[in-house]
């Protein structure tokens, strides 16, 4: 297998992380078998996507712009996807975990007659035997399995945020190519009739890739309002315990734990926080737990993977400036 | 000349006396003719046998006035004046009743001059004194638990002044009128007519005599038909109701049968047993129930004061027949015209189940589980219940556990412990059974204290073993939120565990456990001897087989699981655990033993937020600190979690710590 | 209006990490003590169905199991909270089924079972996430398919169905037939039978259709997944070492976690 797939779906503004780790997974696959990526954008995309694309890896761009791709759609997303795997003769076609993505992988998967996985981690290349070896954790994180596909095609959904994008080459050339695809408007079975997008403030706690939680350590709003700006920063939420909650700090619907929200982050970072065992029930999902604490035998750290043993009056405004200078050199 | 005295002395046309005597019997008898068609509607309850066993009882525990001089003893002491004042002027009645209708002339010699005289000459006077600590009580102290006032409470408090001051004031003028040669005898009542003939004219003495016991007379006789009207009629029914009382061991909750019971629960007035209903009537809106209640403290949509006066309320709205029913304002198939219009859901939902209200209530009125019947119906035939509660009930389901989202297993706290777990050793030899119980086994804190005890047991050389991931709840939270099916489910499961492995004695570290399976398993076959951890140490300690050194730490508080203490009456075990070794002992909190405050952990409440009013925890919390303790001993896993909370919250910069009874002896108990 | 709800049996995905062991050989998760459930978001699926039909005041709801006899116990459940049927499909007629597989025999049941209006299924299964039966099984009926679905409602002959995206929600209508798979919100978390319900759904006989009531021959559900090569299931080393991120002061400390954020690849 050397033909590559990044199927990509147009959405409104700039290339995002979610389309930056599709093409960084077909970019590896693809230099693991010796193949090469063609980045095929459903829809109309900013003109900046197809430079992007370019950037993150995809040796050619295929634009799939048609009058009916105006906005998604899935049986017309689908079908244009199909014909635009058979005309680039795809043989592992990578799609993202979105709402979109894990809606077209398994319809389009059986109209190429392709084998399919969702929630993959990993997928290595091996350039010799021509076959993929993909991870995929099974048992709500608790087991990984392993799969190699050894026959084309393959349809692969990639977990989000279990990657980190390929570095970006600014200025990488790529041939791009329009492709023409035929399209029915009356294949259309099912219609978008409205569109929501939650209010700002963060994302719901439940669904928060990053979260910043606040404990009774914070004595007072003043401590939530030194969590928020962190959030912002890190472009996460913010949640609290019950302790919190109840003396009045922050609304009630922020408590996680065993009567609160239950939620599933990639990073919990708990401050002030002891680590009960009932607001632990409610982070049993989170990937990363770090926590800050004043004290070191705080239970929280037992559920953590790193800590900081300090007040966080004085740790939490140092790490805000470790973060901006962050973020200064890696926009250089 | 005998000592006696002339019972109509001054009055003619006794015979109108009669006429409203019998006019007023007459109200009188319809009535309780009216009270009991209603608690006839009630469905059957065995609580009439055995008679003498229940006599005895019931009379020692009336006229020792027992439970109304455990706590307010100023009004245990009015209620105790009161109570003997009336009852014997009833006696001097009933004496004369014989002397002048049954023509027994016994009104006479030594025993009028003693008791007819004397006795109910001071025991007047003393009701006359309790009528006043009363009135003082309720309008200058304004005592809140005999809130809200009504016009009736004044006026009964004002008729029975009249009847007791009248009732001198005649013995007074006719002690001056016949010159009655046996005053000594009547200290009160001839210094009343000493009073008295000091103002007025013999005549006028006549005139006001003759007025006065009309009056007297016709007030008394409005008072005797008034009393099934009124609360007065608790005269009757509270004895009555003590007689009635549950002879099973506290806090049991009656089975449903699964298989037969036609409904699940209370939904309607009717559905209760006519002992339920006779409850109603027998309240004497004392309020000491409300007193002690956690959720009422911290103003959550409960007293169980409440409770009793709006379910009779509604049973006195529904018609003596019982038959008409006001609409049922709930539609649908589960329809109740009670749960809901009459007994707000939320109210149902903030009792703990601590029993605080029963221990308390003077007359052994029955709240807890009629507060569990109509959870019984929610939860049951509407499958409703807060949210929190649901997640609790799906992991009981799935996982026979009620901490949805535990990270930890059943055989965590074990890492390191040399122990005999049933589940992977079957054959195992062991004497007693350590149950651990969900909390112990799965909560974090409270793996501490499993560990601390078996490690205490070890020391002993106890051989003990335990169940291991065999372990499943007892299902007393299903039970307690009304969830009979899934107890029975539960509580079958264990009964074959338990049976499987030839268990006999159970030492159980969860109060809640220990009351289950001791008391609720044998309605199910499973018969163990069951010990809560406190008393199996003592007995150790006792015996020898531990030798605790001396506390070197500051003062030791000891909070009282309500299913320990209150349920189980184990007050003392604990309490010589902390003091055995000697050392600084138990400082106790001012509420404590049947009188401790709930910590709020009961009931299901530790799967619960507590939605509405301050924390109960805080609350409790703040009694054993005022204790000055630096430590807080505690027996139960709820307790440790509710309390190390509160603690937290009310301490402020203090330093206290909260330990479990089996943690303090493992630390005295290092070699 | 015909609701069919597809639901699989699991083992309990709340089993603690430190009871979990998967068997290298066979390649799946020992069960142990563990329970068996309804998979999460299926609970999910069944809610959104009850819902649906709650609103519309009538109609007919089927729950669907591919599983092995243990598998009744899930439709029971689904019986007690009032679904009018439920089938078993006879797991153990058909060995080695994957995603592919099962939708096929889902969809033979369904057509067996038409007119069916809406075909529920949870947005993965709970044991191994494969995410994919739902559009599978649309695939197979050629129904059109909507994914992460957390709310039904009629709108007039169509469908509304409210989902979540990764910017907040959408709404969907759509025609029936349709296959929708649903994903978890505050709306429909799962309710509580009524214990006389239970009690009746443990009366109930659950009819099992193997290959010849679906008319389905074993052979024939092999897809294109089964050219996979399953070869490895295992535990990974977890190390909830906490480590601890030391310095000398508030911003070396500061410094030290912007550098284990980013190796998390959090920042
Ligand atoms: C039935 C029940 C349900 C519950 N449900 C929940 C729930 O859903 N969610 C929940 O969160 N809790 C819940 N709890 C409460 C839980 O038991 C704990 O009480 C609560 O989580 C404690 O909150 P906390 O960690 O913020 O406070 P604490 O336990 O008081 O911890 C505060 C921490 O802050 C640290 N600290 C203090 N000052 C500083 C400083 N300057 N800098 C850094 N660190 C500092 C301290 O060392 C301490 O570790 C529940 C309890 C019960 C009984
Ligand atoms: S049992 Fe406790 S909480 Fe319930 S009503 Fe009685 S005193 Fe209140
Ligand atoms: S129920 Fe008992 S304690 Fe409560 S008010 Fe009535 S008599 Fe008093």
């Amino acid at each position: 297998m050397k033909n590559v797939v990044a199927l990509l779906i147009a959405a409104p503004g700039s290339l995002r992380r979610t389309e930056a780790e599709v093409l960084s997974a077909a970019r590896r696959l693809a230099d693991g078998l010796g193949g090469r990526v063609t980045a095929v954008i459903l829809g109309a995309a900013d003109e900046s996507w197809t430079a992007d694309a370019a950037a993150y890896g995809a040796e050619r761009v295929a634009r799939v712009e048609h009058a009916a791709l105006g906005s998604y759609q899935a049986e017309l997303a689908v079908e244009a996807a199909r014909q635009a795997c058979l005309a680039l003769q795809a043989e592992v076609c990578f799609v993202p975990s979105s709402t979109y993505g894990l809606e077209l992988a398994p319809v389009l998967a059986q109209k190429l007659g392709a084998a399919v996985v969702a929630d993959v981690t990993a997928a290595a290349g091996d350039a010799a035997t021509g076959a993929v070896k993909i991870t995929k954790p099974v048992y709500g994180g608790k087991a990984n399995s392993e799969l190699i596909a050894r026959q084309a095609p393959l349809v692969l959904a990639m977990r989000s945020r279990a990657v980190a994008p390929v570095e970006k080459k600014a200025g990488a050339a790529a041939e791009v190519m329009k492709l023409d695809v035929q399209l029915d408007a009356a294949l259309a079975k099912s219609t978008i009739v409205e569109r929501k997008t939650e209010a700002a403030g963060g994302a719901r706690l439940e669904d928060a890739r990053i979260i910043v939680s606040g404990g009774r350590g914070l004595g007072g709003r003043e401590g939530f309002a030194l969590l928020e700006e962190l959030a912002g920063l890190l472009g996460g939420s913010v949640g609290a315990s019950r302790a919190a909650c109840d003396q009045g700090w922050v609304p009630a619907s922020w408590q996680i734990g065993q009567t609160g929200k239950k939620v599933a982050p990639e990073l919990y970072l708990a401050v002030g926080i002891s680590g009960a065992s009932q607001h632990l029930v409610g982070i049993g999902g989170a990937k990363h737990i770090v926590a800050v604490n004043k004290d070191e035998k705080a239970p929280i750290f037992q559920a953590a993977e790193a800590g900081v043993v300090e007040d966080f009056k004085t740790f939490i405004p140092a790490l805000i400036q470790a973060v901006k200078k962050h973020k200064a050199a890696e926009g250089k | 000349m005998t000592p006696t005295r002339e019972v109509y002395f001054n009055i003619t046309h006794v015979w109108v006396m009669y006429a409203i005597l019998a006019a007023a019997l007459a109200i009188f008898a319809q009535g309780w003719y009216g009270l009991w068609r209603r608690w006839r509607m009630g469905q059957p309850a065995a609580r009439t046998e055995p008679v003498r066993a229940r006599l005895l009882r019931a009379l020692r525990q009336v006229f020792s006035q027992q439970t109304l001089l455990k706590r307010y003893r100023a009004m245990g002491i009015f209620h105790a004046l009161f109570f003997w004042g009336f009852g014997v002027l009833f006696l001097a009645t009933t004496v004369v009743f014989i002397h002048e209708d049954l023509k027994i002339p016994i009104m006479r010699g030594w025993f009028y001059l003693i008791f007819q005289s004397l006795i109910v000459d001071l025991f007047g006077a003393f009701a006359i004194l309790g009528i006043l600590m009363a009135f003082a009580h309720r309008y200058v102290y304004r005592a809140k638990r005999l809130k809200p006032d009504t016009r009736d409470d004044a006026l009964m408090l004002f008729v029975i002044l009249v009847i007791l001051t009248t009732g001198y004031v005649i013995e007074g003028l006719r002690i001056e009128l016949t010159h009655d040669p046996w005053t000594a005898w009547s200290p009160v009542g001839r210094a009343a007519g000493a009073l008295l003939a000091g103002a007025l004219s013999t005549e006028a003495m006549r005139g006001l005599h003759r007025a006065t016991w009309w009056f007297h007379a016709a007030v008394v006789f409005g008072f005797i038909a008034w009393i099934p009207y009124s609360k007065l009629r608790h005269l009757f029914t509270s004895p009555a109701n003590i007689y009635f009382q549950n002879l099973e061991p506290k806090g049991v909750l009656q089975p449903l049968d699964m298989e037969k019971a036609e409904r699940l629960g209370v939904s309607r007035l009717e559905q209760f047993t006519w002992k339920d209903l006779f409850d109603l009537d027998s309240c004497t809106e004392c309020g000491r129930c409300e007193v002690n209640c956690p959720a009422f403290l911290t103003t959550k949509p409960l007293s169980p004061k409440a409770l009793i006066l709006d379910l009779r309320k509604y049973m006195h709205s529904m018609g003596a027949g019982g038959a008409a029913e006001p609409a049922a304002s709930v539609q649908g198939e589960e329809a109740s015209p009670l749960v809901g219009p009459v007994i707000r859901e939320d109210t149902l939902w903030s009792c703990t189940t601590c029993r605080a209200c029963m221990e308390q209530c003077p007359v052994m009125i029955e709240q807890v589980p009629k507060i569990v019947d109509m959870r019984r119906h929610l939860v049951m035939e509407r499958a409703e219940f807060p949210d929190d509660l649901q997640a609790m009930v799906r992991s009981l389901e799935a996982r026979a556990h009620p901490y949805p989202g535990a990270q930890a297993s059943r055989t965590d706290w074990m890492q390191g412990l040399k122990l005999t777990d049933l589940a992977e050793q079957p054959g195992a030899e062991f004497e007693v059974l350590f149950w651990v119980g969900c909390a112990g086994a799965l909560n974090k804190r409270n793996q501490e204290v499993t560990r601390a005890l078996a490690q205490v047991l070890t020391r002993a050389g106890v051989k003990f073993a335990v169940l291991g991931r065999e372990e499943r709840c007892t299902g007393d939270p299903a039970r307690r939120i009304g969830y009979e099916f899934l107890f029975q489910q539960l509580a079958q499961q264990n009964i074959a565990t338990l049976d499987r492995f030839k268990v006999k004695t159970v030492v159980a570290a969860c109060p809640h456990c220990f009351h289950t399976l001791k008391n609720e398993y044998p309605q199910l076959g499973g018969n163990y001897t069951v010990l809560h951890h406190s008393e199996f140490l003592e007995k150790l300690v006792a015996e020898g087989r531990l030798k605790p050194a001396a506390s070197e730490s500051g003062a030791v508080t000891y909070h009282d699981p309500c299913y320990l203490g209150r349920y189980n009456g184990v007050y003392d075990a604990p309490r010589e655990l902390l003091a055995a070794g000697g050392g600084a002992g138990c400082a106790e909190p001012e509420w404590n033993r049947g009188n401790a405050l709930c910590c709020g952990g009961g009931g299901g409440f530790s799967f619960m937020e507590e939605k509405s009013g301050t924390r109960m925890n805080q609350n409790r919390a703040k009694q054993l600190l005022a204790t000055g303790a630096e430590t807080v001993g505690v027996a139960c896993p709820f307790c440790m979690i509710m309390l190390e909370d509160g603690v937290k919250s009310v301490a402020g910069e203090k330093n206290v710590q909260v330990l479990d009874i089996a943690e303090v002896l493992e630390r005295r108990t290092r070699s | 209006m015909h609701l069919v709800v597809c639901l699989k049996q699991i083992l309990d995905p709340e089993l603690p990490p430190g009871e979990f062991r998967v068997d290298a050989q066979k390649k799946e998760a020992v069960r142990g003590s563990a329970s068996l459930v309804i998979s999460v978001f299926d609970e999910n699926a069944l809610e959104t169905a009850l819902q649906l039909r709650d609103a519309a005041g009538q109609g007919k709801i089927t729950a669907l199991c591919v599983g092995p006899e243990s598998a009744v116990d899930a439709l029971r459940r689904a019986l007690s909270l009032r679904v009018d049927e439920a089938i078993r499909i006879r797991e153990e007629e058909f060995p080695a089924l994957d995603g592919f597989g099962t939708a096929r025999l889902l969809a033979a049941a369904v057509r067996k079972l038409e007119p069916a209006d809406l075909v529920f299924c949870g947005r993965e299964a709970g044991d191994w996430h494969g995410a994919m039966v739902g559009g599978l099984l649309a695939g197979e009926l050629q129904r059109p398919f909507v994914s992460l679905v957390a709310g039904a409602q009629r709108a007039g002959e169509k469908y509304a169905l409210r989902r979540q995206t990764d910017e907040g929600w959408e709404t969907v209508e759509c025609a029936a037939p349709a296959v929708v798979s649903v994903t978890n919100d505050d709306a429909n978390q799962p309710r509580i039978p009524k214990v006389k319900d239970n009690m009746m759904a443990f009366r109930r006989q659950i009819p099992a259709w193997g290959a010849a009531e679906l008319g389905v021959a074993a052979a024939s559900l092999a897809g294109p997944n089964a050219a996979l090569e399953f070869a490895s299931l295992y535990v990974p080393k977890s190390e909830r070492q906490c480590q601890v991120l030391g310095g000398e002061n508030a911003e070396e400390k500061a410094a030290q976690m912007a550098k284990k954020l980013a190796e998390i690849q959090v920042l």
